[in-house]
Formats: C-alpha cells, sequence, structure tokens
C-alpha cells in the first residue's frame, strides 16, 4: 500500500510564492482562499534577526482529526492517503475547520471575482469546480496525480525543495530524503501524524 | 535568541469557523432537554402531569435547536446528510439524539390531550416511550459538550470536564425555565422549595466545576492556556465575570437563596424567581458564546 507524502526543505526554500501561485492557477480557487501558503515571520533582533520561512498546505494526516467529525461523509481518507472533500456531500457544517490544526479548511461563503463583479472568462470556467456554501482544502492535485503527474506545486518550485512521493517506498525520492535528513512534522503531539514532512 | 522554527509553529489563533448561531442552538439544546427532564421529574417523583413543560422544552430542544444549526449550514438544503456517520461524528449523533428525544417524547406526552390514543403514560408502551425520550434529553444534555471536546485541535475544549458542565448547564436551565414559567401559569402544586434547593446545590456544583476546568485548561498547553487568559483576563473577561459568573450564577444563587429562607414573602418571590431564572438562560447563553469565542488552537504562523 502507498502513503503519498510531501516534503519540504526549508534549507532550500526562498519564499518566492510560486507554489502559492501555482496552486491558483491549477486549482482554480476564489479569493482568499489559498490551498498553499507560504508563511513568513521576522524573529529576533539584530544581530541575530532572522526570517523563517514555512509553506504550509493541508498535511493529508494519516489519523485526520476533520475525517472524524464530519458528519456527511464528504470528507473521505483514499487508499493512497490523500484526504478529500466531496463538495456535493458537504453540508457546510465546518466542525472540520474547528478540527483541523493547520488552518488548513477554507468555507467558501460566496465566489466572487478578482476583478470586480463580472467574472472574467478563465474564472468562469475554473469556478466550475468550486461550490458556495461548502468547505475546501489542498487535495494533493489529485486529478494530476491520477495522471502519474506531481502536484503543481511541486512541479513549479524552482528551488526543488518541495518533493512528492510514496513514504512507505523505502526507495522512493521522499523516503530517501527523510533518511538522509533531518527533518519535522507540524504539530506532531496532536497525534495526527501529517504526511508533510520539514527537513531543515 | 532566535526561537526553532517548531515554536514558531505555536502560535495560537482563535476559531472563527462557528459563532452565534452554534452558540445558540447548543444553548437551545439544553434549555430544552433540560425542561423536559425537569417537567419528567416533576410528573414522576412530584405527582404533578406537567404536558406544558414536557412539550415546551421538545419544541425548544427540538425543533429551535434544529432550525438555529440550520440556520448556520452553508448548504441547508443538505440537511438530512448530518445523520449519515453516527459511528463518528457528534454532530450525526446529537441530531439522532435530539429526534429521539422529540419524537419519542411527543408520543409520550401527546394521551396527555388525546385520549383516543392506544396508550397512555402509565402503560408499559407509555413507560418505555419515556425512557427512550428521557435517555435522548440525557444524551441530548451531553452531546452540547462532546461535539466540542471532540476537537483535538483546540485544546481548552478537549476536555472530559466539558460534557460534564454542559449537563450541569442543561438542569440548571431546566430549573430556570420551571422559574420562569412559575410567574406565569402559577406553582400548580409542584414543589419549589425542592427545585429552590435543586438549583442552588448544581450552581454551586457548576461553579466548583467552572473552576476544576479552568484550573485544567489553563495548564494545559501554549494555546489552551492562551484561551483560558482569554476568558479570565482578556478581551472576554466581561462577559465571561460579568454575564456568565455573576449574572449566570452569582446572581441567582443569591436570589434563589434569599426566597428559599423567605419562603413566606409570597408573591414577589414568584417575580423574584423568575428575574433568577431569566438571569440564569442569560448566563448560560453567555457561557456557550464565550467558549466558542476563546476556542484558540495552536497554529502554523
Ligand atoms: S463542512 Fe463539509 S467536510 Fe467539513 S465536516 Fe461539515 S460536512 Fe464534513
Amino acid at each position: 500500500m502507498s502513503r503519498l507524502g510531501m516534503v519540504i526543505d526549508l534549507k532550500t526554500c526562498i519564499a518566492c510564492y510560486a507554489c502559492v501561485v501555482s496552486c491558483k492557477v491549477e486549482n482554480g480557487t476564489p479569493p482568499t482562499v489559498f490551498w498553499a501558503k507560504v508563511l513568513e515571520r521576522e524573529e529576533g533582533k539584530y544581530p541575530t534577526a532572522r526570517r523563517i520561512i514555512l509553506p504550509v498546505l493541508c498535511n493529508h494526516c494519516q489519523d485526520p482529526p476533520c475525517l472524524r467529525v464530519c458528519p456527511s461523509g464528504a470528507t473521505t481518507k483514499r487508499e493512497d492517503g490523500i484526504v478529500l472533500v466531496d463538495a456535493k456531500k458537504c453540508v457546510g457544517c465546518k466542525a472540520c475547520m474547528t478540527a483541523c490544526p493547520y488552518d488548513s479548511r477554507y468555507f467558501i461563503k460566496e465566489i466572487r471575482g478578482y476583478f470586480g463583479e463580472d467574472l472574467v472568462p478563465c474564472e468562469r470556467v475554473s469556478y466550475q469546480k468550486h461550490q458556495e456554501g461548502v468547505v475546501e482544502k489542498c487535495t494533493f492535485c489529485v486529478e494530476r496525480v491520477k495522471k502519474g503527474l506531481e502536484p503543481a506545486c511541486v512541479q513549479v518550485c524552482p528551488a526543488s525543495c518541495r518533493h512528492f512521493g510514496d513514504l512507505d517506498d523505502p526507495n522512493s525520492e521522499v523516503s530517501r530524503l527523510l533518511k538522509a535528513r533531518l527533518s519535522f512534522q507540524l504539530l506532531p503531539e496532536i497525534g495526527t501524524k501529517p504526511s508533510v514532512y520539514y527537513l531543515t | 535568541m532566535a526561537r526553532p522554527l517548531e515554536e514558531f509553529a505555536l502560535t495560537a489563533k482563535r476559531q472563527k469557523a462557528w459563532g452565534w448561531p452554534i452558540a445558540v442552538a447548543l444553548f437551545l439544546a439544553a434549555v430544552g432537554s433540560g425542561l423536559f427532564l425537569i417537567s419528567l421529574l416533576v410528573e414522576r417523583v412530584m405527582g404533578v402531569p406537567f404536558d406544558f413543560g414536557l412539550i415546551l422544552g421538545i419544541g425548544v430542544g427540538g425543533i429551535a435547536t434544529s432550525a438555529a444549526f440550520v440556520f448556520d449550514l452553508g448548504r441547508k438544503g443538505r440537511f438530512w446528510r448530518v445523520l449519515l456517520r453516527p459511528g463518528k461524528s457528534w454532530i450525526s449523533r446529537g441530531i439522532i439524539l435530539i429526534s429521539m428525544f422529540v419524537i419519542f417524547g411527543l408520543l409520550y406526552a401527546v394521551p396527555g390531550w388525546w385520549s383516543w390514543l392506544p396508550w397512555t403514560k402509565e402503560t408499559g408502551l407509555g413507560q418505555a416511550l419515556m425512557v427512550i425520550a428521557a435517555l435522548g434529553a440525557f444524551g441530548t444534555m451531553f452531546y452540547s459538550g462532546f461535539v466540542l471536546s471532540y476537537s483535538l485541535a483546540i485544546s481548552i475544549w478537549n476536555t472530559n470536564l466539558l460534557p460534564i458542565l454542559c449537563v450541569a448547564y442543561a438542569f440548571l436551565a431546566g430549573i430556570a425555565m420551571m422559574f420562569i414559567m412559575n410567574s406565569a401559569l402559577g406553582e400548580g402544586g409542584i414543589n419549589f422549595s425542592l427545585l429552590k434547593v435543586m438549583e442552588m446545590s448544581l450552581i454551586i456544583f457548576t461553579m466548583v466545576l467552572f473552576f476544576a476546568y479552568l484550573m485544567t485548561t489553563g495548564y494545559a498547553g501554549t494555546a489552551s492556556r492562551e484561551a483560558t487568559m482569554l476568558l479570565v483576563k482578556g478581551r472576554l473577561a466581561w462577559v465571561f465575570w460579568g454575564g456568565v459568573i455573576a449574572i449566570g450564577l452569582l446572581l441567582p444563587l443569591l436570589i434563589t437563596g434569599y426566597t428559599y429562607i423567605n419562603s413566606d414573602i409570597g408573591a414577589p418571590s414568584v417575580a423574584l424567581l423568575a428575574t433568577a431564572g431569566v438571569l440564569e438562560l442569560s448566563g448560560g447563553l453567555l457561557f456557550r458564546y464565550s467558549l466558542l469565542r476563546a476556542g484558540v488552537f495552536a497554529r502554523v504562523a
């Protein structure tokens, strides 16, 4: 059995936001919705000041708390570990948003365009994939994965800091990286077992 | 020295997904189930038939709670889907418990009006209906706590004390409703001295529970500590100390205590008890509101 996951090398990330933009292009998410984000913060004071960069997305947890609370069966986990929301089944109760410790889920209250009242042609096409009144999140670009491609954020990363693959396969690139380097997951103490790892 | 990245990922953030509508839904579920069970107690223990209380409890607990909950859904037309995962989700379980309490409670109460029905409250079937409805109402009381305490991400909710606190609040709300109805309907043979004693004991129990709850959450990690501070010292302090504790618990305790000691004051006692009831219900609503507003989770930002 496979467990798809992502490994993000924080040493090589340059905070160019290409992943954020490629996610937007691939998934056509409405304004204020960011399935992929890059968090930045300045820490400390001169001369020890430093900038911390943390690209984040849904962690596709092995034990997803959002799945447990979903009353409608809209949130599911595939055999390969990808956690998905079926917009046709979601009732928009937002229980999953209170359960997700990673702030990875978005409630789509209304779908607006980026450029005023009327939708531009590309928005009219891409917004067909979205519904108002439901919750959405990163899908690891499941449609691309089904075709044997990598998620858009991985493919576009110019610094090659994102790696995607089967965490259960000892010979995969992600497994080898995790063996060779020090890594951590976000909030491991909560017990969600995220499938996104960070190399330090 | 700069903090390591893992610590950076631990800055807390307030949940914004659930607000007033959910606070109202949780509150109404407690008022309805509390009133239903207290009305049953009045009927079975004090021997005073109290169909009005039963039906009002069902109306508030079932219909009004569902309305408030559905109001908050993004897709109201798909409401029925929330029933699909009782094996895992407390929302599903809660809606099933509420339905159980409403349907079986109605079937138990209606022979009081429609004597042509083939069962009465005293027959075996009537008794069975009562037991199922009571279990549903009791489950509804717990549900309003479990639906929050099941959230791993928000540690101020993620404690076993919360469902117990919610049960105590639900019984308090039931008695508060009795005090309010007393001013409109009259005593009708109900032993209000017993209700006053229950009320005072429950308030003291709730305050002790609150203390234990805050002591636990105050030491349960960064986010939980921050949430507790938000309640007791931060922006929500006036709601918590003024609304939940002073208006919702202390004043009703003092008023009920006064009417208990001065049981011979007659009509003013009824008005005072009704006031205590209203204050207590206001505190109960603010309790849910402040709990939701204080829902802080550890966040990767
Ligand atoms: S908002 Fe949708 S996906 Fe989230 S818990 Fe509710 S029904 Fe499930």
